[in-house]
């Protein structure tokens, strides 16, 4: 993977982000850097990619009287984003129906502590791809807790799927700089089980929701 | 009673059954206790209520509030939300003292903040049992218990040592521990042959035992919820508990008591019940508790003693799980639990790095998910290894 970085005199230039091998990966949990638990298989981790399981733990979204996921504040939080979902668990071995055009908040059963230069990025296992279950996301430097992914079932079909199975693969990228994940207040720390979305924390939203205030006089 | 009532009592479970009857379990063994159900409420449906004698409607009666309890207990089993980390650590601690095989442990999660408890009405009715095999050819080998836990505190790993004592309450009751306790006690006082050390500890835990008519009206009337049996049964459950999570209980019900120093009719004052405790785990010489632990060894043949594995980690400081070896540090991971949460918080920020100050809620949050999460993997763990050795 090639990331543009910016370099201390401004110029830009092209650098390789190196990928994690097995051996890199299998080092850097034997000197503790790494946490992967539990690793029921030693062969989840392949020659380029991490597989981790479906956990226990879900999210789904409920119909309720809120008429809509509210990414705004300019409501009141009259509609708050953690009502419209609902948790639900599973024991392992059991399954979960993933229904059509349906997005799910689940989690990995992993818990993670990543290194403090090293990102992971996220697929499904091809084997999932092609029922038609799609995720795509990146995991921070430092990140600790159970990987949280967002399932989307694109099929128009629903999908059974088994808790405890291999569905998704992270690559594991050394970032090139060391950087600390908690230098800052986190909104997701030592997650568990999966978390609503907190975008309504966003610093971004509350500037966003003064300036919409002002342009209405309100 | 008229047959009209006990045909209203039934029209009742009718209409809960209408709907209940579908009810679907993953787990065989409650798939098995509906069938049963099914099959008495279909042989009730075709007696005829009127030619029935009193005894054998108020018998009736008795079979029909069962089928509700069972349905309630099933019905509310609330499998997709259950925190069955929880359960299934008491569950081990229930090995300890009893077969496991002959429960089916069912959890509601309750409105009530200090709803912790088991559920025992179902298990020691031994007379509804033989009715119901005489009456109508079922046998229940499988008995349901059910764990009440408070919805707002069921993932609080802190306060859910209290359910260890719940535990014990349960045990006391199988065993009855209590009433034999109640009678050596007792019968030791009125012997005169206790020494002034065991006679004055025995009045510092039971005070009103100075009061002769007391002593005599407890000695000729014994009841399982008079003030001196409620005693023994906190007692005793407290210092089951001691064994799995030593004096973590005693922090909790310190902060639900507000350390009540005086005694109530249905418990002894916090201070007693601390120091009780305290007596148990540092093997400070002791009257009462060497009885209480005598008796249970008698009754039980279980030894009373240290249940536990200590965890020796700095894991959840490194905000990660712990990796249980042996399934005994499940119970040392409330203690280890706690100790986190009474030590300086600076302790996390340090071991990892944190830059910005934890509030009381985050450390909570923190602690619970990696209680939680120790929990969860030794189950998985230990799952998995016996399906790959099947």
């Amino acid at each position: 993977m090639e990331t543009l970085l910016s370099k201390p005199n401004g110029s830009l230039q092209n650098q390789v982000s190196m990928i994690l091998n097995k051996e890199d990966v299998n080092k850097l949990i034997g000197n503790k850097k790494l946490v992967i638990s539990p690793l029921l298989e030693r062969d989840q981790i392949g020659e380029l990619t991490i597989d981790f399981r479906l956990g226990y733990n879900f999210l789904v979204t409920i119909h309720n009287n809120n008429p809509f996921l509210d990414a705004s504040l300019n409501n009141d939080d009259k509609f708050p984003l953690k009502s419209s979902f609902q948790e639900t668990r599973r024991l392992l071995g059991d399954t979960f129906l993933l229904h059509p055009n349906q997005t799910v908040l689940a989690s990995s059963l992993e818990y993670i502590k990543l290194p403090q230069n090293v990102y992971a990025v996220l697929s499904m296992r091809s084997s999932y791809l092609r029922m038609g279950i799609s995720i795509s996301a990146i995991v921070q430097p430092g990140y600790c807790g159970c990987i949280s992914i967002e399932l989307t079932n694109i099929n128009t079909i629903p999908i059974n799927l088994t808790i405890g199975a291999a569905i998704f693969q992270a690559r594991l990228y050394n970032a090139n700089a060391t950087t600390n994940y908690f230098a800052k207040k986190r909104k997701y720390m030592c997650q568990v089980r999966p978390v609503a979305s907190n975008v309504n924390d966003d610093n971004d939203l509350k500037e966003l929701n003064k300036i919409w205030k002002n342009n209405n006089h309100l | 009673m008229q047959s009209k009532l006990l045909e209203l009592h039934f029209s009742q479970l009718q209409f809960e059954w209408s709907k209940a009857k579908y009810n679907n379990y993953s787990d065989l063994r409650k798939k098995d206790y509906h069938t049963k159900l099914a099959t008495i409420i279909s042989a009730i449906e075709k007696e005829n209520f009127q030619i029935l004698n009193d005894t054998e409607i108020t018998q009736r009666f008795h079979v029909i509030d069962f089928l509700f309890k069972s349905l309630e207990f099933l019905n509310n089993s609330t499998t997709s939300t259950i925190p069955f980390e929880i359960v299934y650590v008491l569950s081990e601690a229930l090995k300890d003292w009893s077969s496991t095989d002959d429960y089916i442990i069912v959890t509601s999660l309750i409105n009530n903040i200090n709803g912790f408890s088991f559920d025992n009405s179902l298990m020691f009715n031994d007379f509804i049992y033989s009715d119901i095999e005489l009456l109508y050819d079922v046998k229940f080998e499988k008995k349901l218990v059910q764990i009440n836990l408070p919805l707002s505190l069921s993932r609080d790993y802190l306060a859910n040592v209290v359910l260890y004592h719940e535990l014990g309450h349960f045990i006391d009751r199988k065993f009855e521990i209590t009433r034999v306790i109640y009678i050596e006690i007792l019968n030791s006082v009125a012997s005169g042959k206790l020494n002034t050390n065991e006679q004055a500890e025995i009045l510092e835990y039971f005070p009103y035992l100075s009061d002769d008519k007391m002593f005599s009206w407890l000695k000729d009337n014994y009841n399982p919820f008079n003030l001196f049996s409620n005693h023994i049964a906190e007692y005793f459950c407290d210092l089951f508990a001691s064994q799995y999570i030593k004096n973590c209980s005693n922090h909790y019900l310190e902060y639900i008591t507000l350390n009540q120093k005086n005694y109530s009719i249905t418990h002894p004052s916090t201070t007693n019940r601390v120091n009780f405790v305290e007596m148990f785990l540092k093997r400070t010489p002791s009257f009462l508790v060497e009885h209480f632990e005598n008796i249970t060894y008698k009754i039980t043949g279980v030894n009373v003693e240290n249940k536990l594995a200590e965890v020796d980690s700095k894991n959840f400081e490194s905000l990660i799980p712990v990796e249980i070896q042996d399934g005994k540090e499940l119970h040392g991971l409330f203690i280890y639990g706690w100790k986190v949460w009474l030590d300086p918080w600076d302790n996390i920020k340090k071991q990892s790095n944190i830059g910005f100050d934890l509030s009381q809620v985050k450390v909570y949050e923190i602690l619970n998910n990696l209680i939680e999460k120790s929990i969860g993997n030794f189950i998985v763990k230990t799952e998995w290894k016996l399906a790959k050795s099947s």
